[in-house]
């Protein structure tokens, strides 16, 4: 992926270069959209892989709320949080959960706060989304979630494409270095870079972006949601990026700007030269600690805190038990429970559905958990490990001190 | 006035912040009392203690039926783990042997474990030590309980092993006691 957006930038550049002075075409043949594919439907498919439990979805009903992880934080968030969704009453008259309760989940929950809304999908190239399902990376900077990593085939992953973006017969934008530097202006005067992070290119500014999540954030998940612009020329056709800007949907503000003008910030995103991305970090795995750690500490400190969301037990609350537990998005039941020292002790289901250990070694001789654990870092670095998906799942990984802690607990013989 | 005071009660010992960040899993255990009354004793039950375990619950009827079946595990692994040489609990291995046999709980090694630990309670060894040496294979022990079960199972080099292993994990190490003289050190075990 990372190749391809070099590979395309330095095509781009070429282009704006090779441009310059000269009267611009009606239409570009050099930035052209993918040949249309027939849209199909695949109701099946957003079922299997639930995905209406984060993204809203064109005549597709959100997941209930129970089940919604977004609609769930944003009316925690909000104070209007109801009670009343809970499945099948118990002898007990349910109460509302008090506002010192609400505000100490309020204080916890950072991520699923926002999802994008797959009715702007239609803009994307069908290409990009096929290849982001199948490989999804980190798009949006300001959201602490992520696409999770789905077990989707490929055939799985063309038809949700086909089926979110329509059949379109693209054009592309003449590009031309004064309507690129009209761009680039415009792009400092709106100040876009208040939202958008742009990395690689000359305009971005780490700082202003940093400083526009106080601002924007309150206004309801505009910052949290822009996307990363160096993706953008991946995503979509320059004729969409100024369709787009002209006329934005969702979290995105109308900038009540001239078409002309939308076109040329649309140059602009689409050719501006990228550098190269920086080298994903060195994965330096910690060797166990010297001292004693009990189960615990690593329940408080990791299982807790992180695991349990998705690995709980049904039993607990008259749950699901989460998707770790009795499978969602797509995935088999694993019947992991991260709830307990029992619940980890008794291991999950493997793809047989059979019992397993979560800590039998690896070849390598790294137990299975531990290995789930550090390859949600190859993941983020843009890999993965074949066989082992990254865990925490769409989330960002645990910082590495977690990680030897658990693996020095079981080095240990997992003491209670 | 007793179940509102059995309310209060509850509601004052739950009063601790959780450290759940689940959300509807905390709502649940949050806001519901019967779900914390079930909680509270399964708490009790993890810290071992057992009586405060089965007081918790006494009386205490649920009409939802996973309630009442954890209600009935709890008071099955109470009557286990508190029983005296007087006391049947052939009960306790009827109601495990449901619980493995049912569909929720035919993959859930520790009610396996419980199944052996009620077995051996009932002087059924042969089927107890088959279920724990199985899970001991598979490293799937669920707790300090089932491997100290298997202990007593066992002879030579294997009883000191999981004697070891046993005491490592627990917290309270007499769970792994065994009879005086019966766990050879590993010297003279092999």
């Amino acid at each position: 992926m990372t190749t391809r957006a070099i590979t395309l930038a330095f095509a781009f550049a070429i282009i704006a270069a090779c441009d310059e002075g000269s009267a611009p075409p009606s239409r570009s043949a050099a930035i052209a959209t993918p040949a249309p594919v027939a849209r199909t439907d695949a109701a099946d498919l957003i079922a299997k892989f639930e995905c209406s439990r984060c993204h809203d979805i064109p005549q597709v009903a959100p997941a209930p709320l129970i089940k919604h992880c977004v609609h769930c934080h944003q009316e925690i968030h909000a104070g209007t949080f109801a009670v009343d969704a809970l499945p099948d009453a118990t002898d007990a008259p349910v109460r509302a959960v008090d506002a010192s309760i609400l505000a100490r989940w309020q204080g916890r929950i950072s991520s699923l706060r926002w999802a994008p809304s797959l009715a702007a999908a239609d803009r994307l190239r069908r290409s990009w989304v096929r290849d982001f399902l199948l490989a999804p990376h980190d798009v949006r900077p300001g959201l602490v979630a992520e696409m999770p990593r789905l077990a989707i085939t490929r055939d799985e992953a063309e038809r949700l494409a086909a089926h979110l973006v329509p059949e379109r017969d693209g054009h592309g934008i003449a590009v031309n270095s004064a309507i690129t530097k009209r761009g680039a202006d415009l792009y400092r005067s709106l100040a876009c870079g208040r939202c958008h992070r742009f990395t690689g290119a000359a305009a971005d500014d780490a700082a202003l972006h940093a400083s526009g999540r106080d601002h924007v954030e309150p206004l309801g998940g505009s910052w949290a949601l822009a996307p990363d612009l160096r993706h953008a020329r991946m995503r979509m056709d320059p004729v969409q990026i100024a369709a787009w800007i002209a006329d934005p949907r969702g979290a995105m503000p109308r900038l009540g700007i001239a078409d002309d003008d939308a076109r040329a910030l649309a140059t602009f995103i689409s050719t501006t030269p990228l550098a190269a991305p920086s080298p994903a970090p060195v994965i330096e795995r910690r060797p166990v600690l010297a001292r004693a750690v009990t189960w615990d500490e690593v329940e408080a400190k990791v299982f807790r805190r992180v695991c349990w969301h998705c690995h709980a037990v049904p039993d607990f609350a008259r749950g699901d038990g989460g998707p770790g537990n009795s499978g969602g998005f797509g995935f088999a039941p694993r019947g992991l429970d991260l709830s307990s020292y029992t619940g980890i002790s008794a291991g999950s289901l493997d793809d047989a559905g059979e019992p397993r250990s979560v800590f039998t070694a690896l070849p390598d001789g790294t137990p299975r958990i531990i290995a789930h654990l550090l390859a949600r870092h190859t993941e983020e670095a843009g890999s993965t490990v074949p066989g082992i998906r990254g865990m925490p799942l769409g989330l960002p990984p645990l910082p590495l001190d977690d990680i030897q802690l658990v693996e020095t607990w079981i080095s240990q013989g997992r003491p209670r | 006035m007793l179940k509102t005071a059995l309310f209060v009660v509850a509601a004052v010992i739950a009063a601790e912040p959780s450290r759940a960040h689940a959300c509807f899993n905390e709502v649940a255990r949050t806001v519901e009392d019967d779900v914390r009354l079930v909680q509270r004793a399964e708490k009790f039950l993890e810290s071992g203690m057992y009586h405060k375990a089965g007081k918790t619950l006494k009386g205490w009827k649920f009409s939802n039926a996973r309630l009442r079946e954890r209600t009935a595990s709890v008071r099955a692994i109470v009557a286990l783990r508190t029983k005296t040489s007087n006391d049947d609990v052939t009960w306790v291995v009827d109601h495990f042997k449901a619980r493995t046999e049912s569909k929720d709980g035919a993959k859930d090694m520790r009610l396996r474990a419980l199944l052996a630990e009620a077995y051996f309670a009932t002087g059924k060894t042969d089927e107890a030590r088959t279920i724990l040496a199985d899970l001991q294979k598979r490293d799937l022990m669920p707790d300090e309980y089932a491997i100290a079960t298997l202990a007593k199972l066992s002879t030579g080099t294997e009883r000191y092993e999981l004697w070891k292993a046993c005491r490592t994990k627990a917290k309270n190490k007499e769970i792994c006691e065994l009879p005086a003289g019966t766990v050879a050190t590993k010297r003279t075990a092999s």
